[in-house]
């Protein structure tokens, strides 16, 4: 579904992203972990076509995400609070988000209503805007908005961050949900190698920009990875 | 300590990514600075050479300006000077007292450049009436000054910091420089008269000057009790304001669609961010142009300079915002970028949103109908202009802005963003038309000028559609710089 093509990324003359080939399939499940400046979020925004790449480039759907925006109607994502609309509350948000991606009411209450537990109860009903809320409670609200416009191919980088235990567990039982159910294809990137090898099949390994390991994900990948790091 | 975070500050002053960067524009800063300091040292000097020969009491004279020099002093240290902060956190947890650091704080302002312009300019004033004039007064008004200045310096951060969180008082500053200059124009108070009998007082009795230092004291202690009672600013700018929800239940615009949702959601980021707020109450001012152009008889014929403030009265709001297109969203650009909308949807909302504001300010300026029919004309075709061509001009070029604009830090005289580039694009927007009415005024058919304007007006407004795909391909092929752009903050 997904296929990056000779990808390469600089900034000041340091590479940051070096990867030669790498597809995602539909309906994969795939983790993306490594050390800060391993180049997750970069992989990501090159996908999302936020940054233009020195080199290469990404398909979806066998279409270059560059030149064709087809991909935005089945992608959903959230990588930073750069994907909020700050003075919105999150409800108008929500509402937003629906509207473009032509996801009507009685679906979006739906969801509201499977995330009742993820959001405790913080969310909905406040009278605030999204940047008055919790570091926490941002990352919930972004979460839900890229789920919410019902996509086929679901970026997260670092969900898991900022989110205490309850909200962590709830939130990888979701993620397993809409890849068992939905057959989402999810790419999601953490820091937690415990979260990511639950949720993940497919475990892919950055260090400087450059993929080191693919595994796919088996009860002594856990082990493996820590053993990676610890070295 | 004091020292020590002296050094601190100038350290950091001289690490700061913009210290290194524009070293090319400081030095030209400095000269242009110099420049200036020159001017206004011979400009003060011919003026006091004047004032000797012709005045009969040029001492006099000179006193009659004093209050027209510290309003001007003022409303120049408000529009230009920064308000002197410090990250105080990483001090906080040190033994130091509050006090210390509040009363460090408040030292920033005297090392302003700035504080040299009043020297600058009446030294040399005093110069050139050195013959009327004793050492003994010379240092009075030297003394005067010192404290006057000081006053004015700090009672404008004050007002500065304050209206941090309350915004209305901006709006009453803006109100009462107003009224003081209605005031005077029209006579009604002689601040003249005034001023010449206070500086004289001090100057017949030193003692006097007791009352400028006592109002600089309680300008001083005004900023000390301030800074001391919300020593984290931070929480000082969050605005507890209860309107939440501004907009929230307008649905007017739902019947057009995703073009209609981008107009909601511009609508509502104008609204409820402080910068952008001060943008739209700031408009009515632009109606009031027409008031003080309409009714001065040496304008009100100049068909050119009409065509002028029309073009400001329709379309004072669409220049002050559509400059910063797409930056004012670089908070949540990337949402832009990776939603599922179209790029032509998302830039014909901008266009429609602006056609409807030059519409509302239009009705608004035809009751100056009154001062004429030529003039309804020229407010006319100056509003097919901005419609027509201002608006997808501003459009086009508003693909180059890069820097991030961070709404929250909302005052007027926010130079966050701003670029020497907005600047020049002003003149082709503003200027533009009166070069094309020039000839035809010039050849004797005014009138038909005025229609060619409008007429400009109307193709670009007859071809949009096509002239809005060119700026949304321009935009395609520029947003991932601007999007690298917006997201350093």
């Amino acid at each position: 579904m997904i296929k990056i093509n000779n990808l390469g990324k600089a900034y000041n003359g340091t590479v940051v992203l070096d990867i030669e080939s790498l597809n995602i399939k539909q309906g994969e499940s795939f983790g993306l972990v490594g050390n800060n400046g391993a180049g997750k979020t970069t992989l990501f925004r090159l996908i999302l076509d936020l940054i233009k790449a020195d080199r290469g480039n990404v398909e979806s759907k066998n279409e270059n995400v560059t030149n064709n925006s087809d991909w935005k109607n089945y992608t959903g994502s959230f990588l930073d609070e750069g994907f909020l609309i700050d003075f919105l509350k999150p409800e108008e948000y929500f509402d937003f988000i629906a509207k473009i991606n032509s996801i009507t009411t009685a679906e979006k209450v739906i969801m509201l209503d499977r995330f009742e537990e993820f959001f405790g109860g913080e969310i909905i009903g406040k009278d605030k805007y999204i940047r008055d809320f919790s570091k926490g409670n941002q990352k919930k609200i972004g979460i839900f908005g890229a789920i919410l416009s019902n996509p086929e191919i679901l970026i997260l980088d670092e969900p898991f961050a900022n989110l205490d235990p309850s909200s962590q567990f709830r939130l990888k039982t979701i993620l397993k949900e809409l890849n068992s159910d939905r057959n989402v294809t999810m790419l999601i990137s953490s820091h937690d190698l415990n979260h990511v090898t639950e949720v993940c099949e497919r475990i892919v390994v950055l260090e400087k920009g450059k993929l080191v390991n693919d595994i796919a994900t088996s009860t002594e990948t856990l082990r493996e990875l820590e053993g990676y790091f610890a070295s | 300590m004091r020292n020590t975070l002296f050094g601190h500050q100038l350290a950091g002053a001289k690490r700061s990514p913009i210290f290194a960067k524009d070293i090319g524009i400081k030095i030209l800063m400095g000269f242009l600075f110099f420049i200036i300091f020159l001017e206004l040292f011979g400009g003060g000097f011919y003026l006091g050479s004047k004032l000797a020969e012709e005045s009969s009491n040029p001492l006099v004279d000179i006193l009659k300006y004093g209050f027209y020099f510290f309003g001007s002093v003022m409303l120049m240290r408000f529009a230009l000077q920064k308000l002197p902060t410090m990250a105080v956190t990483p001090y906080l947890l040190l033994p130091v007292k509050k006090s210390k650091l509040v009363n460090f704080v408040l030292t920033k302002p005297l090392f302003n450049i700035l504080n040299l312009l009043p020297f600058a300019l009446v030294l040399p004033l005093l110069l050139g009436i050195r013959n009327y004039i004793t050492s003994g007064e010379v240092l009075i008004i030297f003394a005067t000054l010192l404290v006057c200045d000081l006053f004015v310096n700090y009672l404008t951060i004050y007002i500065k910091r304050i209206q941090i969180k309350y915004e209305s008082v901006f709006y009453i500053f803006l109100a009462a420089t107003l009224s003081f200059v209605l005031l005077d124009s029209f006579n009604i108070v002689d601040f003249s008269a005034l001023s010449a009998d206070a500086f004289g007082a001090i100057l017949s009795n030193p003692l006097w000057l007791l009352a400028p230092v006592v109002l600089l004291i309680g300008a001083y202690y005004l900023n000390f009790n301030l800074l001391i009672n919300h020593f984290t600013l931070e929480d000082f700018g969050k605005s507890e304001s209860k309107n939440r929800g501004s907009l929230e239940t307008v649905t007017y615009l739902q019947r057009f669609g995703k073009i209609g949702e981008f107009m909601l959601l511009e609508m509502k980021m104008i609204v409820r961010n402080k910068r952008t707020r001060t943008l739209l109450l700031m408009a009515p001012l632009f109606l009031l142009y027409g008031m003080f152009f309409y009714t001065n008889p040496t304008y009100k014929d100049m068909g050119g300079f009409l065509i002028f403030v029309g073009l400001f009265i329709t379309g004072g709001f669409i220049m002050s915002f559509g400059l910063y297109f797409f930056a004012w969203e670089s908070g949540h650009f990337d949402l832009v970028l990776t939603a599922n909308n179209s790029y032509s949807d998302y830039v014909k909302a901008k266009y429609y949103l602006m056609v409807g504001s030059a519409f509302v300010m239009f009705l608004l300026s035809i009751p100056y109908a009154y001062f004429g029919v030529n003039i309804l004309l020229i407010n006319t075709v100056s509003f097919l202009f901005n419609v027509g061509v201002n608006t997808l001009l501003l459009l086009y070029f508003a693909t180059n802005n890069e820097k991030h604009m961070d709404l929250s830090k909302g005052s007027a005289f926010n130079y966050q963003g701003v670029s020497g580039r907005h600047f020049v694009l002003m003149f082709p927007l503003l200027v533009g038309p009166m070069l094309i009415y020039a000839p035809f005024s010039l050849a004797g058919f005014p009138t038909v000028g005025l229609l060619v304007i409008g007429f400009l007006g109307l193709i670009g407004i007859i071809f949009n559609e096509k002239l809005l795909a060119l700026i949304t391909d321009k935009f395609i092929s520029r947003r991932h710089r601007m999007a690298e752009g917006f997201r350093q903050k």
